[in-house]
């Protein structure tokens, strides 16, 4: 028994022990912020379904640090630095979540997934009722990414990583992801991980931000009644694959999103029960839960630890922030226009990420004005924000792979 | 004219002009200077939601129509509903129908 050797037998301790002070604080600042992530989750502050499997997996992966050969440190979940095909072909074979991250995170189809997914819970009816206003509102709701690529040139992150921040302010996970692996593939585990955090945190901190820009009696506005007629599905299909087809046409650098997209918009108005159950089920939850995983796992210690994280931190918050603002703008606009008729807090809906924002604008105004239902206009305006913001990834993407 | 054309009237406007749109700048985007080519996209995305307005509208049309021979639900008026004679019991009904489907809250159909 004298002859063990603890340290040797208990490879994570060693390891943590072994490592360079910097990466041991971040060790174990990591696994404590993956409680945190957790214990988040849980309180429903931060989106449970994204936040337990991704502050499991960050607590997990920074604990199971191991010796390799040569005294090399590693883990035996995944290697994200591995390009060679040869070398890929061998951690396929050793890492157990290698296979999800090759073969569906750095292609991107895991957030192609997520979007066929959230394509097949939208009703685009909403838009379809209101098209120019729902509109309006997206492009404005864009300002966040407008403000933050200057901003992150300027802070000095080369234009592709400052590209690939500022889709933060397009509000849309998936989105930020597609784009920061095209973009900037060395730091998207971080741009990523900020990118979702932050729509976690900034939705609870909208409701400040509306009653700071928007007084009382403007947000209690009760929107006059619309004489709106349902809309059939055909004409729903019509619209979609109109709106699939330009997209595609225009950016082919994001039509496997377009096509997601409007595919699961599509599935969901031609009554095909089964491919929309599973689309808005197992394929949603299913890529959610593996995306959150492999997120979560993504964060070691070594991978998150980069310079950069703290521009990303102060970009991100910015361009979220200033898509707020730009989508309020946009409802002072048309209540302007309206003569007062119109409630601005819908411009906060168009800051995507169906139905999140909607919800929170509603609440806002139920808080002042119980009898003013605004809903149906803010789906309108949040179904429009997830075509334009990835519309404006589009165009980031092409215009700054065009300068690469 | 315009407010008697059919929905697929406007489908297909909308979707030449979305179509077009969006070709025009994919193809013009590709002969100018990188500098230029947001403006040129900009203006694809234009033509775009122009173009999905337009199939839009053709719901709209509908709604406001007076000349249109069918309701809301796809369902053609009576003729007495059309030259506005006593109306029937039918159209009672169908009138009804139309009201329950245009009821305000902006609801849609689910195809569901």
């Amino acid at each position: 028994m004298a002859d063990v050797d603890f340290l040797s037998l208990f490879q994570g301790i060693a390891t943590l022990v072994a490592s360079p002070p910097k990466i041991l604080i971040g060790r174990i600042c990591l696994i404590l912020f993956g409680f945190l992530l957790i214990y988040l989750g849980k309180k429903g502050v931060l989106e449970a379904l994204l936040m337990i499997p991704m502050g499991l997996g960050m607590a997990a992966v920074n604990a199971g640090v191991l010796f390799f050969e040569h005294g090399r440190m590693g883990t035996l979940f995944l290697d994200p630095l591995v390009s060679e095909p040869a070398a890929v072909i061998n951690v396929l074979q050793i890492n157990w979540l290698q296979p999800v991250y090759t073969l569906m995170f750095s292609n991107g189809l895991i957030a192609c997934l997520v979007f066929l997914g959230i394509g097949s819970l939208l009703d685009v009816g909403f838009v379809m009722q209101r098209p120019f206003r729902s509109m309006f509102i997206a492009i404005c709701a864009e300002l966040g990414t407008l403000v933050a690529l200057p901003v992150g040139v300027w802070m000095g992150l080369p234009i592709n990583e400052a590209a690939a921040t500022a889709t933060i302010g397009g509000a849309d996970g998936p989105m930020v992801l597609f784009s920061a692996l095209i973009l900037a593939p060395k730091i998207f585990v971080p741009i990523t991980v900020v990118g979702y955090l932050y729509l976690g945190l900034t939705y609870g901190g909208y409701p400040y931000l509306i009653k700071a820009l928007v007084p009382a009696k403007i947000r209690g506005i009760a929107m006059p009644p619309e004489k709106v007629r349902a809309i059939s599905a055909t004409e729903k299909l019509v619209f979609a694959v109109v709106a699939c087809v330009a997209l595609c046409l225009l950016f082919p650098v994001a039509a496997p999103l377009f096509l997601s997209l409007f595919l699961g918009v599509i599935v969901r108005e031609s009554g095909l029960t089964y491919f929309y159950e599973l689309f808005s089920n197992q394929v949603l939850y299913g890529a959610t839960f593996f995306l959150g995983l492999t997120l979560g796992v993504l964060c070691e210690a070594n991978t998150i630890l980069h310079p950069t994280v703290l521009i990303l931190l102060v970009l991100g918050i910015l361009a979220l922030t200033f898509s707020a603002i730009g989508g309020l703008i946009g409802g002072y606009v048309l209540y302007f226009i309206s003569g007062g008729k119109y409630n601005p807090v819908i411009g906060i809906a168009g800051v995507s990420c169906v139905p999140t924002t909607a919800k929170v604008a509603q609440k806002t105004v139920s808080a002042v004005n119980p009898e003013s239902i605004i809903l149906p206009h803010a789906l309108g305006a949040n179904i429009s924000g997830v075509i334009t913001s990835a519309i404006f990834a589009a165009v980031l993407v092409t215009l700054v792979r065009g300068i690469g | 004219m315009f407010r008697r054309a059919p929905r697929y009237a406007f489908w297909l406007a909308g979707a030449a002009i979305a179509f077009g749109g969006a070709l025009a700048a994919r193809l013009l985007a590709d002969g100018v200077l990188a500098a230029y080519r947001v403006p040129v996209w900009i203006t694809g995305c234009v033509f775009i939601f122009i173009g999905l307005a337009i199939v839009s509208l053709g719901n709209r049309q509908r709604r406001e129509g007076d000349g249109d021979d069918k309701d809301d639900l796809g369902h053609a008026k009576t003729d007495a509903e059309q030259t506005g004679r006593r109306s029937t019991l039918i159209s009672e009904l169908r009138a009804y129908r139309r009201r329950r489907s245009g009821d305000g809250m902006g609801g849609t159909e689910d195809s569901r």
